[in-house]
């Protein structure tokens, strides 16, 4: 198990992504295929079932070092973790045994058949042969608790640099339904990948353009399709051979993420993608973005999440319809066939992006200050008589975004960053002025040159009034210009209220801190945005 | 204030009395002589914990004060164990070259030789290697038969650098319990040297610079002795140079290498190693030497949780302190009726040595009723405090 054990220290050592990705390289090439099929099912969260909790093991454990309960109970608040505790105080190995994962997940998975003694006198046989490290990672599967922090995106770079094959393809695969016995590394990953990968294929997304200039190029509001720009998922909805892809824009398949819309699977035709965007949207109104974004982030989206965070998808675009490539079409005639399609198919939680009408640019320049009010974020412009293209193109889909709001916050913590930063002060905390204090509103980064940054990590140096951990209080000195898309009410925050999409725009060299926003100007913006 | 004092012995020797009763098959004939020979007279402790620090009331000096006092006896030159100020300071001859670099050429320093004993007030005390870092003493006082031995910070395991620790009898130990917990057993240093030099070798084959962050005193000398010249150049940050020139004018050897630079061109150091203290080695001083791989060495690195903490692509566990088995051992060679426990995880193990049927007190409670609660001791902390 040196092989596996040494990959999962040496990645939780470094968190370089490219890094990540050598050290995976090179783990598949030293192991057989065997222990790739295990590593692969550990790393996508297919463990073996739990054949003793940590509480068995540490009442084994106990036995086995000889040490009073307490002591241990010492040394497990230090350590953190059961499994790794144990490891650390059993006695060392006297006379280890190389065995690969394969053996080792083999030897738990035959637990199965065992009653709790015969259990228990396997597991004391494991750790006599074991190495501390090695017994960590054995204690970790066997009470089914190892976690691997490795993005699967990382996992699937790695594999595709490995076998050569195409990244979309091995994701999904990774993601479809299998099972570590019975299926061999080449039979997961190669056979039918070529055809798995077009089936499943979407197109390249058409990406729009900022609008910066104004609209005398732009002809008639009426060449147009307007409608709101929400802040959504942007994805593809794919149906082929009577399966459902849903494809995001960084070519991860989603259909775990959301299963209120696998029922697609059966309700849409044979040959259809449908370009769109997903929402969280809720007793009729459009929920922030942020908790779309955590109930995707969890690894198992639970009944509740899907209570609390309803999915709806907006459709805004046709490119294949009866397994037929329409991208050459106009979008006037793909909206029509979309409409009608949806129309006819009339289904849940699906709806055709509405379109607004105006009759002159000013019209809607009106319209976009109350954007926020509709929880939109600006409007999109697409040309009705435009074919839909690869990439970002040529001004043929704009989106005119709302100005970010903004206000003048004092840093009041300074936090270091991660990696390459790690010895760098580069995360900053803000507050404003509420009667004569400062009070946190946000964390923000971003919007700092290089050589700001380095003048800001020394002036927090010199100005540090208090550590805790890696975080340092700083003197009130120096004033940033922050920007946001939307606020909201929270609970969470000592202000009561929480930005949205937070950047630092501006170091205010020219503005002394008394001379910053107050919380009651950021309440009133607040106000602002209530309907 | 005397009466207070009475009771407080009446106390112990209760105590004692009872612990006696309780375990009558203990082999305690010293014991009972230790007893027989305290009569009713109460017996004045050696040391007592006091707001400055531990402190000899007959010898009237203190050991490690933490603040200014007339006589202080140093165990090592470790910042949290010296501080200026002194009027007088005893210690180790090996360590006198380093109090006089960090608090000033002024200083009034007494030097000893190890085993070397002198006569303070009808104490006498003597310094015995502690293996902690060079210069590093146990401090034995002995007074009309009665011997105290403070560890100040030690370890078990001779690290080719400094004078291996060598164990003393004595009636009472104060030991420190750094890493009083049974998670922390160290691999022989032979090991955790063979880890460094290959992840050095690794490195300079990726054409990095390796950086092992290190403190100037003790763990780089450590580090620098065992480092394989075999495999590149190495260099010491400026601060280490000036630790390693002091040892060497005062005619202690110790490895002398080349102080990294700053006007060099990044080629110049491309496999090189550096040791660097972590104070100095920030974003600015590392970006020099980029593309480098960083390295930290300690006791702490045998947990993943303070190895994820720790600012660095690499940790190696390495300690010059004793382990749980390190201290176990230390304890029972020293043959002490009573330990008083200090410096560390100073609970759990004065309950585990009370569980093995010794007479172990936390050294902040002991006798803690006479003095000030704010009494300071110097703790490790596992963030790093200067000897780890
Ligand atoms: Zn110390
Ligand atoms: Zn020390």
């Amino acid at each position: 198990m040196k092989n596996f054990v040494k990959l999962f220290y040496d990645l939780e050592q470094t968190n370089q992504q490219q890094e990540k990705i050598n050290l995976i390289c090179n783990y598949l090439h030293q192991v057989d295929d065997e222990e790739k099929i295990w590593m692969l099912a550990l790393f996508t969260g297919r463990r073996p079932r739990r054949m003793a909790t940590t509480l068995l093991q540490k009442k084994w454990a106990l036995e086995r070092c000889e040490l009073p309960e307490w002591l241990f109970d010492e040394c497990y608040a230090a350590v953190g973790d059961m499994a790794e505790t144990i490891s650390l105080l059993l006695p060392a190995t006297e006379k280890s045994e190389e065995h690969s994962l394969s053996f080792w997940i083999k030897y738990i998975l035959a637990l199965e058949e065992k009653d709790e003694d015969e259990r228990k006198l396997a597991v004391l046989n494991a750790w006599d042969k074991l190495s501390n490290q090695e017994r960590f990672i054995f204690n970790k599967i066997v009470s089914a608790t190892l976690k691997i922090d490795t993005p699967q995106n990382l996992l699937v770079k790695a594999l595709a640099h490995y076998t050569g094959l195409n990244s979309a393809g091995i994701m999904h695969k990774l993601m479809s339904k299998w099972t570590p016995d019975g299926i061999t590394f080449v039979n997961l990953l190669q056979v039918n990948s070529n055809t798995v990968q077009e089936v499943s294929a979407p197109y390249p997304f058409l990406l729009a353009q900022n609008l910066d200039s104004g609209f005398e190029q732009m002809q008639e509001p009426a060449d147009w399709l307007i409608e709101w720009k929400w802040d959504g998922l942007r994805v593809q909805i794919i149906k082929r051979e009577g399966k459902l892809f849903i494809w995001n824009r960084a070519e991860e398949l989603l259909n775990d993420k959301f299963p209120e819309f696998l029922f697609l699977e059966e309700a849409l035709p044979d040959g259809t993608v449908i370009d769109g965007e997903i929402l969280a949207y809720k007793n009729g109104k459009i929920l922030p973005y942020h908790l779309l974004q955590s109930r995707i982030s969890k690894k198992h989206v639970n009944a509740k999440a899907l209570a609390e965070v309803p999915a709806v998808f907006f459709a805004f675009d046709i490119l294949e319809l009866d397994a037929k490539d329409i991208r050459e079409l106009t979008l006037s005639e793909r909206r029509k066939m979309l409409a009608e399609l949806l129309d006819k198919l009339s289904l849940k939680n699906i709806q055709l992006s509405g379109s607004i009408e105006v009759s002159s640019w000013e019209e809607l320049a009106n319209l976009r200050n109350a954007s926020r009010s509709y929880a939109a974020e600006g409007f999109m412009l697409k040309r009705k008589d435009s074919i839909y293209e690869s990439g970002r193109q040529h001004g043929n889909w704009l989106k005119w975004k709302i100005d970010p709001l903004c206000i003048d916050a004092v840093l009041i913590y300074a936090q270091t960053g991660s990696g390459s930063r790690s010895n760098l002060f580069t995360e900053y905390t803000f507050g404003l002025w509420e009667e004569g204090k400062l009070i946190s509103i946000t964390k923000a980064s971003g919007g700092i040159s290089d050589r700001e940054q380095l003048a800001i990590d020394k002036w927090v140096r010199q100005n540090t009034i208090e550590k805790f951990g890696p975080v340092r209080t700083v003197k009130p000195g120096l004033v940033f210009e922050l920007g946001f898309e939307g606020i909201q009410e929270s609970t969470r925050h000592k202000s009561g209220m929480a930005l949205r999409f937070p950047v630092i725009l501006k170091w205010r060299l020219d503005k002394k801190i008394e001379e910053a926003d107050t919380l009651a100007s950021l309440r009133k913006i607040l106000e602002s945005f209530k309907p | 204030m005397n009466s207070i004092l009475i009771n407080l012995y009446f106390f112990v020797m209760v105590k004692e009395l009872n612990l006696y009763e309780n375990d009558l098959l203990c082999n305690s004939f010293t014991y009972f002589a230790s007893l027989m020979s305290m009569s009713f007279i109460p017996r004045t402790h050696l040391l007592q914990l006091s707001p400055k620090g531990l402190y000899c009331p007959i010898g009237d000096f203190y050991i490690d004060p933490s603040r200014a006092v007339d006589r202080a006896v140093i165990t090592h030159a470790h910042g949290d164990h010296v501080k200026a100020g002194m009027k007088h300071y005893l210690t180790h001859q090996d360590s006198s070259p380093i109090i006089k670099l960090r608090i000033g050429t002024t200083a009034n320093i007494q030097g000893l030789a190890y085993g070397e004993t002198l006569n303070i007030n009808g104490v006498n005390l003597s310094f015995h290697p502690a293996g902690h870092i060079i210069g590093s003493s146990q401090v034995r006082l002995e007074y009309k038969g009665e011997i105290w031995v403070v560890s100040g910070d030690y370890k078990i395991e001779d690290d080719g650098v400094c004078t291996a620790f060598e164990s003393v009898k004595c009636h009472t130990f104060i030991t420190e319990s750094t890493f009083g917990l049974p998670i922390y057993k160290w691999a022989p240093q032979a090991e955790v040297f063979n880890e460094v030099n290959a992840w050095w070798q690794q490195n300079r084959e990726r054409g990095l610079t390796s950086i092992i962050l290190s403190y100037a005193l003790g763990k780089a000398q450590r580090i620098l002795h065992h480092l394989d010249p075999g495999i590149g150049e190495i260099f010491v940050h400026g601060s280490i140079k000036e630790t390693n020139d002091a040892f060497r004018n005062a005619g202690i050897m110790v490895k002398d290498f080349p102080v990294v630079l700053s006007g060099k061109s990044k080629d110049h150091y491309r496999g090189a190693i550096i040791v660097a203290p972590p104070n100095w080695a920030n974003a600015n001083w590392l970006k020099k030497f980029q593309p480098y791989a960083t390295a930290s060495a300690s006791g702490w690195m045998a947990t993943r949780g303070s190895k994820q903490k720790m600012p660095a692509d690499k940790g190696f566990t390495l300690s010059d302190h004793a382990d749980w088995e390190g201290l176990n051992k230390a304890v029972k060679d020293s043959k002490a009726e009573r330990v008083l426990v200090t410096h560390g995880y100073t609970k759990v193990f004065s309950k585990w040595l009370n569980e093995l049927g010794l007479e172990a007190y936390e050294l902040h409670h002991f006798g803690s009723n006479i003095f000030d609660s704010n009494t300071q001791i110097a703790e490790h902390s596992n963030l790093g405090g200067e000897a780890e």
